[in-house]
């Protein structure tokens, strides 16, 4: 079906903010948390419309977010911008899913979610990615790139082009900072922490 | 737990090269490359052994979050008149449905591409497919019917329905003869010379893209990344570069992966694999897989096996019935000789060695068929020799006059024409290492968030390796003396970006035969490199360099835009010249890249930074805000360029036409945002912060400027390589600027500083304006300690005109 239902239109606000980005301002509260909003709601959307379908889908939730945030209106400069910016504030999302889902499992002090939110996250994925996410955080502190290619590969769910358009970068950089950021990440996931000779280097 | 970043980026670019590598070249990859460091090949063999399970594991995850369904769940019921009958598929840029007419007034079934996302390159890709087959009417042409817009903004079109199958399938299912394949290649054949006759290149010939309907008819599909020609047939290269990654390595002709300008040869080499398919079964590449590099690499330089050897083999190797085996000896028979020949013809690596055109290709076939004597010759010595000659001249050269004085040893010759070659082979592989490592620290180069002083550490060692691991591969040699010699250049390490450039320059020359794209490459940043130290020989090599990239490229090209635009910028004013060729370049890149790109901003800035524009200051500021403008526009304040236009946004309007208040402010704020993006070594931070301090001390505002130069001083004495011209400016500026506060000493100590420094440079490329501030430096040391000797009557002259360079160039 047709996304962007002109009725419930695009208001502009989102082009607006990312037209910002576009004269050099950071990311603004507002965007971040209307684009968090958009997701969040098409991802308990999509969890009612599938039943019984393992997978969130977050690459098609990215890009309808698009389609019914900025829509028709957008050019190529705000499309990149947004790209990035979803692709942060999905791995927010699902990181907060996780945690909760983590936190209700060990009984802790976290409100049961409500049926379609509790999905959002498959069980069994919420450890992985919580996992993921911690050595996410050391990847970023000494090369931040490559923690935003993974960023927009894996949360976004953007293919290699465009991942390079939304950081700017070219699409080789893209996939080298991908296989690298990839192989690092499992190493330090199925070793526990202590990438021993960058760390030894470093002392 | 910060890792060195010089560690991890050294990591990264090793890992990028060793995992490209076959896993049997592994080993003794490590042993060359890593030997003496025992930490770092401890941690890539960390990084390689997780690499195949992390891909796994990614995968899975991903699956399971990122969803493998696209981007639309169900399919439209109706689309304009037509009703959606099923999805018949979909391919890298749309879904393709199949669909009735919906009011049933005739019974027509089409094919219905819809294009998957609001991807900017995916519609225009798909609008341009539109176009090209609006073009076409042809029987062997899948046919456009219809086409428009979905509700929400998605392109469609709608295409005759193609009820076949490919036309690999059809022939095997058919058993059809040798001679009946034939003649159902000839179909395809006049479809793509069709299509060559109206300025269009398939460019994704394979079987899938053929389909034979039941009554034998042979259907063209999917222009999808097919190329419009120009009208003289040279192909337009603004559309050359989507192509690439959407080939299939196996039907891909060379010049294709290499990047190379396609051409009607490309699908006359696509035609050839499909025939050869067609009449074997095989693939000539790529028959029994590997990644996708493995098969480039084939394609690039393997020959192919003869059709009636690869026929033979598989005779050898059939278990099946002994009439299959009989079978494929007689079809093996059959096809040695004249069809061996045409095939391989039309396989040829070097385009221009291919049949000239599809016509002349389906004419030797035909011939071939009529028992005629075709044009496809057996491939001479001359001929192999030639193609061997393009691969590795030097090695060559030699053996050739070997070969002339004793014709008797032709035995010898040809043994050594092979080990040659498999030497050649492994300098290519080599080569190819070497730019893999390039490339990736090249990229780094353009990305403004690595510190490009820690970048100038990697890359010493690089000319090492290069001027010995390379002895024997100039052309990879030049590509690493030019890429190092533009980055010793931004450093303003004149001495070395100078040698290393002309050194590229020359093996260049001898490699190649003007015209060629790495001479003018070579030209163009030699040029660049000249600007501000000799305008005059600027001025020469940019001239050569729009020269040579006019003969290069028909028609508009960035580069030719790009060298033009800069040669009119060296160009004396009265030049009536110099106004006409700018705006040629000015136009030329509004017509590529549109009329507020930041291409066109860069040319602008470009051409009015450092006053060779000959603008007034009006003129002048007037261009840098409207670079800064469309650079606000579209990359963002923050991007380097705009905070280069800035400060000299800032520059011209304090200096030179007097609006202090709005010139500092423009300085302030590209300071302040170059701090936070830019690494703290970039040598363009330290000119815009130098700008910005000296004219702080200029407006007498002594104690910001001394805060500004300070800082300024102390980060490049830190962080720039030793001798880069930046030290020496920001050092001269501190100075100037502790002298006008009283304290002599401190300004003694930085000033000494900035003239060892500023004699060094100045030594070597005696940059314009840059001597003024090394004798300015000679001067007042020698006024406020009187321990220099200069003539009083050349230090008056130099200190009436004291002024530092007005307008840098950043």
């Amino acid at each position: 079906m047709p996304i962007a239902d002109p009725a419930s239109g695009t208001d502009g606000e989102v082009t607006r903010l990312l037209s910002d980005l576009q004269r050099g301002e950071p990311v603004s509260d507002a965007l971040f948390r209307r684009v968090y909003d958009e997701l969040h709601q098409l991802a308990r959307h999509h969890r009612r419309r599938w039943k019984g379908n393992e997978t969130l889908n977050t690459t098609a939730i990215v890009h309808e977010a698009y389609l019914k945030l900025v829509g028709g209106s957008g050019d190529f400069a705000s499309r990149r911008h947004f790209m990035a910016v979803a692709s942060k504030a999905m791995r927010h999302l699902l990181i907060t899913y996780a945690e909760r889902q983590s936190a209700g499992k060990r009984g802790g002090g976290e409100a049961a979610l409500p049926l379609d939110e509790a999905l959002i996250i498959p069980e069994q994925q919420s450890d992985e990615l919580l996992a993921l996410e911690e050595a996410l955080k050391r990847l970023e502190h000494f090369d931040p790139r490559a923690a935003e290619v993974v960023e927009c590969r894996f949360f976004g769910g953007l293919d290699a082009e465009e991942t390079a358009e939304a950081l700017g970068v070219s699409r080789r950089t893209v996939t080298r900072d991908w296989a690298v950021a990839r192989a690092w990440l499992f190493a330090e996931l199925s070793e526990g922490p202590g990438a021993r000779l960058l760390h030894d280097a470093d002392g | 737990m910060a890792v060195p970043p010089d560690r991890w980026m050294r990591v990264k670019a090793l890992f990028a090269e060793v995992v490209a590598l076959p896993h049997a070249e592994r080993a003794p990859w490590f042993d060359e490359h890593l030997d003496g460091d025992a930490e770092l090949r401890v941690e890539i063999e960390r990084l390689l052994a997780a690499e195949a399970d992390a891909n796994r594991y990614f995968d899975t995850l991903g699956n399971k979050i990122q969803g493998t369904d696209d981007f639309e769940a169900e399919p439209p019921e109706t689309i304009g008149i037509w009703r959606i009958v099923q999805e018949a598929g979909h391919g890298g840029m749309g879904r393709v449905y199949e669909a009735v007419r919906e009011d049933g007034l005739f019974d027509q079934r089409v094919a219905i591409k819809v294009v998957e996302s609001h991807a900017p390159r995916l519609v225009r890709r798909f609008q341009q497919e539109r176009r090209i087959l609006a073009g076409l009417e042809h029987p062997n042409i899948c046919r456009l019917l219809d086409g428009g817009t979905l509700d929400d903004g998605r392109p469609y079109l709608v295409m005759e329905y193609v009820d076949g199958e490919p036309i690999t399938a059809y022939a095997d299912r058919n058993q059809l003869s040798v001679d009946e394949r034939l003649i159902l290649f000839a179909q395809v054949c006049e479809a793509v010379a069709y299509a060559h006759r109206h300025l269009i290149i398939h460019r994704d010939l394979k079987p899938s893209n053929v389909l034979v309907t039941d009554d034998g008819t042979a259907k063209l599909l999917d222009f999808g990344i097919a190329t419009l020609m120009d009208e003289d047939g040279a192909p337009n290269h603004g559309l050359t570069q989507t192509g690439r990654r959407l080939l299939t390595p196996h039907y891909a002709a060379p010049e294709q992966i290499l990047n190379q300008p396609i051409t009607t040869a490309t699908d006359v080499y696509a035609l050839g694999i499909l025939l050869y398919v067609l009449l074997t079964g095989h693939r000539p590449f790529g028959a029994t897989g590997g990644s996708q590099h493995e098969i480039e690499q084939e394609v690039l330089k393997k020959e192919p096996t003869a059709p009636s050897t690869a026929v033979s083999k598989s005779a050898g190797k059939a278990t099946d019935s002994g009439g299959q085996v009989l079978d494929l000896t007689k079809r093996g028979r059959r096809l040695r000789g004249d069809l061996d020949r045409i095939v391989l013809k039309a396989l040829r690596k070097e385009p221009e060695r291919r049949y000239a055109s599809v016509e002349a290709f389906a004419r030797d076939l035909q011939r071939h068929q009529e028992g005629l004597p075709v044009e496809a010759r057996p491939a001479t010595m001359g001929y192999r020799l030639n193609s061997f000659v393009k691969r590795h001249r030097t090695g060559v050269l030699i053996t050739i006059t070997g070969l002339i004085l004793t014709s008797t040893l032709v035995t010898f010759f040809a043994v050594q024409i092979t080990a040659e070659r498999d030497r050649a082979e492994a300098y290519a592989d080599r080569a190819d290492q070497v730019n893999a490592f390039l490339t990736d620290i090249l990229d780094a180069a353009d990305d403004p968030t690595v510190d490009r002083s820690v970048l100038l550490k990697i890359l010493e060692p690089a000319t090492e390796r290069a001027e010995t691991e390379l002895a024997d591969d100039p052309d990879a040699r030049a590509a690493v003396f030019h890429a190092l010699g533009n980055l010793y250049a931004r450093f303003g390490r004149w001495d070395l970006a100078d040698s290393l450039l002309h050194n590229a320059l020359l093996i260049r020359r001898e490699l190649h035969t003007p015209p060629h794209p790495d001479i003018a490459e070579s030209l163009y940043d030699i040029g660049y490199m000249y600007t501000e130290s000799t305008p005059d020989s600027a001025l020469q090599y940019f001239r050569a360099a729009a020269e040579m990239h006019r003969e290069l490229h028909r028609g508009d090209h960035p580069e030719l835009a790009n060298s033009l635009v800069q040669w009119s910028r060296m160009m004396p004013q009265d030049d009536p010249e110099k106004r006409q060729r700018f705006e040629q370049g000015i136009e030329m890149i509004k017509r590529m890249f549109g009329e507020r790109s930041p291409e066109l901003a860069e040319a602008i800035h470009e051409y009015y930074v450092l006053g060779f524009s000959g603008g007034t200051p009006e003129e002048l500021a007037a261009a840098f805000e409207e670079a800064l403008d469309i650079y606000r526009e579209t990359v963002g304040e923050q991007h380097p360029y705009a905070l280069h236009a800035m400060n000299n946004l800032g520059m011209v309007l304090h200096d030179a036409l007097g609006r202090h208040k709005e010139g500092l402010a423009f300085l302030a704020r590209s300071v302040e945002l170059g701090r936070e993006v830019l690494p703290p070594a970039d040598p363009d931070y330290a000119t815009m912060a130098v700008n910005y301090g000296a004219t702080l001390h200029e407006r007498g505002q002594l104690q910001d400027a001394d805060e500004v130069l300070s800082d300024i001083a102390e980060t490049t004495a830190r962080l720039l390589p030793e001798n880069t011209a930046g030290i020496g400016q920001s050092h001269y500026w501190y100075g100037r600027n502790l002298l006008s506060l009283g304290r002599a000493e401190e300004a003694e100590a930085a000033l000494r500083t900035a003239w060892e420094i500023l004699r060094y440079t100045a030594a070597i490329a005696k940059p314009r304006g840059k001597s003024q501030p090394r004798w300015t430096a000679c001067t007042i040391i020698r006024m406020r300690t009187g321990r220099w000797n200069m003539p009083s009557a050349s230090l008056w002259k130099l200190e009436k005109r004291r002024k530092r360079p007005s307008i840098e160039s950043v």
